[in-house]
């Protein structure tokens, strides 16, 4: 077993005892941590009881709750809409393997289990789920971090509309709104930036904002930055990140050197 | 030296092939085998009185199903093929052919208890 996955824990669901019994053995020696029940209201009382599997093995035809509907009930709580769900599915069932992902599953096996690859669908459902975990940290993360620093980010696309934005983006956009375009990274792009909230200016395209020291044009791909309001430091920061260039981004004198055709500009403005 | 599965325990038994489960268990073949064919004895004694019983067609279509599986897995494969008609016909709501197929059922298994017992005893034996 890939020691990164030893221990984690796996919930089978299964009213067939066979195939929950030699699935248990199965995983068991592999150093996995198995919890088997034999129907989906056993399976709701262990996870109302805090307890969160790494992944869950879920037969499709079961008294009571079906795996269907198990796993549409799963997805509709956020604590589970990103728990692997691997469904236990009849070879010769197209019908069911189609429900099943309409269900939210993330990809079904089908029966007698073939162990080894259902071993191998599950270490590459762990790794994937794990490398999610990961970018959901690293985005709460980020989202702290912008709130402490008043820094938002923001995408824009070739019509430049913005077409995403983060929260904190959108309340420094508020405030700026409210309080005084001086607040933000400069003046004019705060304001342009403001007054293009909601997206729907799509005449509006990004300019090198008054006193940046960070210049753009695009007129295809996407351009990312972020925008800040940092009151205490008397300065703000602006990134650009421009993608599939189509033309050369424009940079003023003291701006950082272009690093690629699909460079990073970077600038401060005090 | 033979494995338990290909040792014929009596001409007028089905087949019990476990050398796809044996080839997919690899090395833990010969300790979880006797895992599944005790399991299978235990809950195919089950689901077959329920069909005795003539529960209610719902019940007996996952219960077809669930025989259909668990005979596959050991290679009982006429009794699974068995068990997949009974289910077609059962899913189509043909209450009165799916009770036909079912004393079908209920007859196979008889013999089909007898093999998978008998291959168990064997890998006992052999152990």
């Amino acid at each position: 077993m890939n020691s990164e996955h030893r221990g984690a824990h796996i919930l089978i669901v299964d009213d067939d005892a066979l195939t929950r019994n030699t699935t248990r053995a199965f995983l068991d020696k592999h150093g996995y941590a198995v919890t088997a029940v034999d129907s989906a209201e056993a399976a709701f009382t262990l996870l109302n009881d805090d307890y969160l599997p790494d992944l869950l093995l879920l037969d499709v035809i079961m008294p009571g709750i079906d795996g269907f509907e198990t796993c549409r009930m799963l997805r509709h709580q956020p604590k589970y809409s990103h728990l692997p769900v691997i469904m236990l599915t009849a070879l010769d069932d197209r019908e069911s393997i189609d429900q099943a992902y309409r269900c939210g599953a993330t990809d079904f096996i089908t029966k007698p289990l073939n162990y080894p690859l259902l071993r191998h669908r599950m270490q590459y459902m762990l790794r994937s789920a794990a490398v999610l975990r990961h970018l959901y940290e690293s985005q709460e993360a980020l989202v702290n971090t912008q709130h402490i620093a008043l820094l938002g980010n923001w995408t824009m696309d070739a019509a430049g509309d913005i077409v995403a934005a983060s929260r904190q983006y959108l309340d420094i956009i508020g405030a700026a709104t409210r309080r005084s375009p001086k607040t933000g990274c400069s003046s004019a792009f705060t304001a342009k930036t403001a007054s293009c909230w909601p997206p729907a200016a799509a005449s509006w395209r990004p300019a090198a904002p008054t006193g940046s020291t960070t210049g753009f044009r695009r007129s295809a791909g996407t351009t990312s930055g972020c925008t800040c309001t940092n009151a205490a430091f008397r300065s703000s920061t602006c990134a650009a990140t421009t993608r599939a260039p189509t033309d050369s981004p424009r940079t003023s004198p003291n701006a950082s050197p272009r690093r690629s055709a699909s460079a990073t500009s970077r600038g401060t403005t005090a | 030296m033979p494995t338990p599965s290909t040792l014929s325990p009596s001409a007028d038994l089905p087949q019990v092939d476990l050398s796809e489960l044996q080839a997919t268990l690899g090395k833990e073949a010969q300790r979880i085998i006797p895992i599944v064919l005790d399991s299978f004895l235990k809950e195919s004694a089950g689901y077959i009185a329920a069909l005795e019983a003539a529960q209610d067609l719902e019940s007996c279509t996952r219960f077809v199903h669930n025989l259909k599986s668990s005979s596959a897995t050991l290679g009982i494969l006429h009794f699974s093929a068995l068990c997949k008609e009974a289910e077609k016909v059962a899913r189509s709501g043909d209450e009165a052919g799916f009770r036909k197929l079912a004393e079908g059922l209920i007859g196979a298994y008889a013999t089909v208890r007898r093999a998978v017992a008998a291959e168990l005893e064997a890998m006992r034996s052999a152990s």
